[in-house]
């Protein structure tokens, strides 16, 4: 159990390849951080370089306030679990497990009672004796992660643990890695391309493209307050819709206008915006597909090109403003088979949005415009109650209510700062 | 006479809808089902022949090729090996292989070939592997030794004898540098040293190629395996012994094969050296099948080449029984 920090990272392979720029990190003593990218975006790379496989080129890695930058992996009190398990295949599951505490040349009992104690956790105990390939993928990765908290680890690192299993298992493993984050309490560092792996475990999630950090924050506010289009597509499934629309400025006002519609912005947003000095402009406006709503009044025209059933919801694909567009609208059996038609291919409907959900980028440098104002005021207790100020309130402090932040040690401050996250100053 | 198709088709339907119904087809119906399973039956079998025509038009060429050049000459030498001689070939059991393991210069091939193998064969698999370890390090010139090392294998045989006898000739540039040193002459190839100098010459000829097949398989072992082990803490002495030869070793059988192979067939470098009478200590068993064969012995030959073949097949096998027991984990 360790804190962990990394100031000005930088990772530079042979022929001037820059895989990692400038990653700047404060992960605070049991805190679970989520490291999520495309493919090539650095964060392997990242997660290696605190392991130790990886050289750092420039900057500096402290795990409990000692810097790691010439310190060998296994004089750094990590542990660390693959892609692909990485399990010995001539060893058995037992041998696997307790390979680590072998070579630390701990007494053979407590290897014994460490190593089932670890196979109790994980539910593994009847495949002790059999060899990896005798193992599903599930159990494989069980294995491996029982090899890693065995040796009870300073820092936890996992390399897309899960993406080699298939969907389902997946989603179990998933709920298994939060109940072991539960037992074993200490510092996770996890990396993934799934956006909904990194929604769903990490404390605070690190976005990162082609090297850079895009953007630091809690699930809430990665979702609730993306700090560019990157990020806004990025997270979210399925992914923002994004049109080409105006910024309007009228009477001290600001106001979305998308085709025929316009649509003051929320209290919260006028505000950030405002103290911004945000100028009347073309912007990119970015709506989730959940937060349109279907309107028999005024609202934009579409034609559905594709409905697909998922079960509590509808997600129809339209084409809209020149764009195709995704709206997420939930069903139960009843509207279905009443308003089924509404949804078939061909027929036309209209939507809307409200101005607390309208998210607005530079057209230009895609930033989000209500990012980097300075303070914002102090909103009314209760205000988070309404389903239309959820997300504005998170913003506003409201993100100390949200579960996990609770439990959760604040990193220290000015991290947010360093990481460049937009919305550091309103947590 | 055959039925026309829409009769056929008229039958199958009422066959259709007695086997929907559940009544029994009428004898029409029956006969057509009967026809159309035995029409069935006979495209089948003209597949699977087709099958067959097309697997041996693919086979044929090579099988006929590896049975001219090697089954059938060795089941000719396994036949002269049981027989008195070509002409008068009676049946005398194993008399051959008798006289072959009585005679004196059989023996000391035999032992000089054994001796040869026993040396140069460990000596060639642990050196190749070595030179392996050490160009997987971070060195620098590491393409440079590469090359250097896998030059030998590029060289044809009779031109680097010619430079071999200038080094090891009794009045060669090996004796002119060591006179210096005050070292007495020594004849390098006709003393107790020309077995020495031809595993030297036999490693060099060889190292290369079996340092790039231990490249490839130390390319091949995969890289998370031993990162684990970095991390958990172990020795580099460690990670070679418990994870690297693991699975290294398909690939150590082979190049043991390989050089076990090549070990036995040294015959040229040594003929090309000194010709087919060499000296006493590197006479190898291939120098006693030549000569047998020169002085029109094929009966001493063929009960030699049997024998021979017969360790070999022994040693392979005890190899595959060895690499089964350490290598069978860490296989697909």
């Amino acid at each position: 159990m360790a804190e962990l920090s990394l100031r000005n990272v930088k990772k530079i392979y042979d022929g001037n390849v820059v895989a990692v720029q400038e990653f700047n990190l404060e992960i605070a003593d049991k805190e679970f951080i989520v490291l999520v990218g495309p493919s090539g975006c650095g964060k392997s790379t990242t997660l290696r370089m605190v392991a130790g496989l990886e050289e750092i080129s420039e900057g500096e890695i402290s795990i409990g306030g000692r810097v790691v930058n010439n310190v060998p992996p296994k004089d750094r009190d990590i542990a660390m679990v693959f892609q692909n398990y990485a399990l010995y295949p001539h060893m058995t599951v037992y041998d696997n497990i307790a390979y680590g505490l072998r070579l630390r040349k701990f007494p053979k009992k407590v290897i014994d009672q460490k190593v089932r104690e670890a196979a109790a956790i994980l539910d593994i105990t009847e495949l002790l004796k059999r060899r990896p390939k005798a193992l599903s993928g599930g159990q494989r990765q069980r294995v491996a992660i029982g090899r890693a908290i065995v040796r009870e680890p300073q820092v936890f690192l996992m390399d897309e643990p899960l993406s080699n299993l298939d969907a389902k298992l997946r989603n179990q493993m998933r709920s298994e890695i939060i109940k072991i984050r539960k037992r074993v309490n200490t510092t996770f560092i996890y990396v993934t391309h799934d956006q909904t792996e990194a929604m769903t475990l990490g404390d605070r999630i690190v976005i990162m493209r082609d090297g850079f950090v895009q953007q630091v924050g809690t699930p809430q506010e990665v979702f609730h307050h993306p700090a560019n289009l990157f990020v806004a597509g990025f997270i979210g499934m399925p992914q923002m819709n994004f049109f080409d629309a105006q910024l309007l400025l009228e009477g001290g006002r600001y106001f979305v206008e998308l085709a025929n519609l316009r649509v003051e912005l929320s209290e919260e947003k006028q505000c950030r915006l405002r103290q911004n000095g945000v100028q009347a402009q073309a912007i990119s406006l970015g709506v989730r597909p959940e937060h349109i709503s279907l309107t028999e009044g005024e609202g934009i025209e579409a034609e559905v090109d594709v409905s697909e059933m998922m079960g509590s919801s509808i997600h129809i694909h339209v084409g809209a403003c020149g764009a195709d567009v995704v709206i997420v609208v939930p069903v139960s059996e009843e509207e279905l088979e009443r308003d089924g038609e509404l949804f078939a291919s061909g027929s036309g409907l209209r939507f809307t949005f409200r101005g607390s959900v309208a998210h607005v980028f530079d057209k230009e440098t895609g930033h989000n415009l209500e990012a980097h104002q300075p303070q914002l005021p102090e909103e009314p207790e209760g205000s988070a109650g309404t389903e239309d100020q959820a997300p504005e309130a998170l913003e506003d402090g409201g993100a100390a209510e949200a579960p996990q932040e609770e439990q959760l040690p604040l990193a220290p401050s000015g991290a947010g700062e360093d990481l460049g996250d937009p919305f550091a100053e309103n947590d | 006479m055959s039925m026309s198709s829409a009769d056929t088709l008229k039958t199958q339907k009422r066959a259709d809808k007695a086997a929907r119904t559940g009544t029994k087809p009428g004898r029409a119906a029956r006969g057509a089902s009967r026809g159309s399973r035995t029409r069935r039956a006979w495209d089948r079998g003209n597949e699977k022949l087709l099958d067959t025509l097309r697997s041996i038009g693919f086979l044929g060429p090579s099988v006929t090729g590896v049975a001219v050049f090697f089954i059938i000459p060795f089941l000719v030498v396994v036949w002269y090996s049981f027989i008195r001689s070509p002409i008068k070939p009676d049946f005398v059991g194993l008399e051959n292989f008798k006289n072959v393991l009585s005679n004196a210069t059989f023996r000391t091939a035999a032992k000089n070939t054994v001796q040869f193998s026993v040396v140069a064969v460990p000596l060639a698999v642990v050196l190749s592997l070595v030179l392996a370890l050490m160009l997987e390090c971070r060195i620098p010139c590491k393409s440079l030794l590469r090359t250097f090392f896998l030059s030998p294998m590029m060289v044809p045989v009779a031109s680097v004898v010619l430079i071999w006898q200038v080094v090891f000739h009794y009045n060669g540039s090996l004796n002119e540098v060591l006179s210096v040193f005050g070292v007495e002459k020594i004849d390098w190839l006709k003393s107790s040293y020309s077995q020495v100098v031809l595993i030297i010459l036999f490693l060099w000829k060889n190292l290369g190629y079996n340092m790039i097949l231990f490249m490839a398989a130390l390319n091949n072992i995969p890289k998370e395996l031993l990162e684990v082990a970095d991390v958990e803490g172990a020795s580099p002495v460690h990670k070679l012994f418990n994870i690297k030869l693991r699975y290294l070793s398909p690939t150590i059988l082979f190049v043991t094969i390989l050089s076990l192979i090549n070990s036995f067939k040294v015959f040229r470098e040594i003929f090309l050296l000194v010709g087919a009478y060499p000296f006493e200590d590197i006479y190898m068993l291939q120098h006693f099948m030549n000569n047998t064969f020169s002085s029109q012995d094929p009966q001493k030959m063929s009960a030699a080449a049997v024998l021979m073949a017969l360790v070999m097949v022994g040693l392979i096998a005890l190899l595959f029984k060895v690499e089964d027991i350490f290598g069978k984990d860490v296989e697909g």
